[in-house]
């Protein structure tokens, strides 16, 4: 009975494509969103899933998937914003701000002059993820592992220069390199987490499991894996709930994610010692 | 105040006023100026300090202690002027560096053990992967063995007294083998009896070959535990031993006219 449910969903192939897919996600986002929270870069993330709207657009007027817009507009996005902070002293959230409004804008006014497109507003801002293609699933997967290879290697690097700024540069690291490199990595999971639940949730998905991780678990590398756990469960059983439900997938995900960050919450502030102040 | 354009654009090798034309001090500044928005913050800032020595750089707030760090540091330009460090460009000589920085300037919301902090110090020695090389687990557990904190090294950062944390901070450095340590506004945060503790063991360091300079603006009990104080409010006023240095026309200069608060205040009186 158990496993029947367990396994019903996925005797169709579009649920099949989106369990693999909304895996990769689970797994990406809580990584990226751990150094995310922790830096203070919330905003960053949910604004650079609206600011990438004007090259899935353009994809789609092309006739291609919209990975091919998406992609490209993200390091685009990804560089400007490291150009911004770095090179002509704004703040984080007032780059962030501009580039989000000003993109975001474009692509919905693009989307209203071209007319017609297969894909719809509703698809782009909350997800798509019941419509995955093979392509989409293989593109998801090189990126997911691009991603997590390049983390894996600069691990500490990123640590260090997120830890102690000044130190690390005089210790010989290249934070300006370091930052362009992570911006570029959160822009390219963004892409890939924006077929699951959509422009608008990316950060509930983003950074919502690596804030719960980190009010339960003191250490930062053990609370990024707690994180993974954290996602793979809300995008997983989301899946599940939406298809049994016939909900809509992306939402559920990104509520699942919450209840869990609820539960922390509420963990922490009966059982736990761990000091969280900064997550508030 | 100077400002921008009033100097030359000039390398200036002048002879060292220590060790002459073959100068073999880890540190020598001579005529460097830093300017930010058109004002020079470092004016003409000269000094050199010998390898092996304990230094203090004494001065108010804002006067430019932690720009200079950074100018020997490579990460701040100098306009004008020199800045030597073993004999080459600051730029050229990173790594020989660590730089121990003010507790605002760390971020404590990483949740890292003291191991995991001295661990960081090897990061440039790394292999593919971040996997750490044979020996450095040995590199760390000697670091922090040698600062006294090996029996902390589960206990993370952010919990850990100043005194503990300027501790974790000299591992890391000797870790990364950097043979000059910067230490900015080391005694900030950290009590009388941790202050004695920790220039003790910097003084141990500096018997080993270290050359180390903390910037501070409250020197007061722990003067005569230096080898020498360098006197900097935008420029150098003074340089020698701490007996000498401090007479009352630089203590004015440093801290304006009433320096007998400087004389008779208490550790801990100012704020940061």
């Amino acid at each position: 009975m158990m496993i029947n449910i367990i396994l019903e969903p996925f005797q169709y192939d579009f649920m099949l494509r989106a369990l693999f897919v909304s895996s990769m996600v689970g797994i990406i986002c809580p990584i990226l969103g751990a150094y995310v929270v922790i830096r203070g870069m919330g905003f960053m993330g949910d604004a650079m899933a609206h600011s990438v709207m004007p090259g899935i657009v353009i994809a789609l007027i092309l006739g291609l998937s919209s990975f091919w817009g998406s992609v490209p507009m993200a390091i685009v996005v990804a560089v400007s914003v490291g150009y911004l902070i770095h090179k002509k002293d704004v703040s984080v959230d007032t780059a962030v701000g501009v580039m989000f409004a000003g993109l975001f804008s474009f692509g919905l006014v693009l989307m209203s002059l071209v007319g017609g497109l297969t894909v719809s507003i509703e698809d782009i801002l909350l997800g798509q993820i019941l419509g995955v293609s093979k392509a989409d699933m293989l593109i998801s997967f090189v990126l997911t592992v691009l991603v997590l290879v390049t983390l894996v290697t600069f691990h500490k690097q990123l640590i260090f220069s997120g830890f102690d700024p000044v130190g690390s540069v005089v210790a010989g690291l290249n934070a300006g390199a370091l930052n362009y490199m992570f911006l570029i990595l959160l822009g390219i999971s963004i892409v890939v987490t924006l077929h699951v639940v959509g422009v608008v949730l990316v950060v509930g998905l983003l950074i919502t499991p690596a804030a719960a991780s980190q009010m339960v678990m003191r250490r930062f590398t053990r609370a990024m894996l707690l994180g993974i756990i954290f996602g793979l469960f809300s995008t997983i059983s989301g899946l599940y709930i939406s298809y049994y439900f016939d909900l809509p997938s992306g939402p559920v995900m990104a509520l699942v994610s919450f209840v869990i960050f609820l539960c922390c919450a509420m963990y922490e502030r009966f059982f736990s010692q761990t000091q969280t102040s900064h997550l508030m | 105040m100077k400002k921008q354009g009033q100097f030359p654009k000039l390398d200036v090798e002048d002879h060292c006023l220590k060790c002459g034309v073959n100068c073999i001090c880890a540190i020598r500044a001579v005529g460097a100026c830093v300017e930010f928005n058109g004002n020079l913050v470092l004016d003409d800032v000269t000094f050199s300090v010998g390898k092996g020595i304990l230094s203090a750089l004494v001065g108010p707030n804002a006067g430019g202690k932690s720009t200079l760090f950074n100018a020997i540091a490579g990460i701040q330009d100098i306009v004008h002027g020199s800045i030597f460090v073993n004999g080459l460009s600051p730029k050229d000589s990173k790594g020989s560096i660590s730089y121990i920085p003010q507790r605002e300037n760390v971020n404590w919301r990483f949740s890292l053990t003291a191991q995991e902090v001295v661990d960081l110090g090897l990061v440039k020695n790394k292999s593919l992967l971040g996997f750490s090389r044979k020996g450095s687990l040995e590199k760390v557990r000697s670091a922090l063995e040698r600062v006294d904190m090996w029996n902390y090294k589960d206990q993370l950062i952010s919990e850990m007294s100043g005194g503990q944390r300027q501790r974790v901070f000299i591992a890391r450095a000797l870790c990364q083998e950097a043979n000059i340590l910067l230490l900015d506004e080391a005694f900030s945060g950290v009590d009388v009896a941790s202050q004695f503790g920790l220039i003790d063991m910097l003084r141990e360091l500096k018997d080993q070959g270290k050359t180390i300079i903390i910037a501070t603006h409250d020197l007061n009990t722990l003067a005569d535990r230096f080898d020498e104080v360098i006197c900097l409010n935008r420029h150098v006023c003074a340089q020698g031993s701490p007996d000498t240095a401090f007479t009352p026309a630089v203590l004015e200069e440093l801290y304006g006219p009433h320096p007998g608060m400087f004389l008779s205040h208490s550790l801990g009186h100012h704020d940061d």
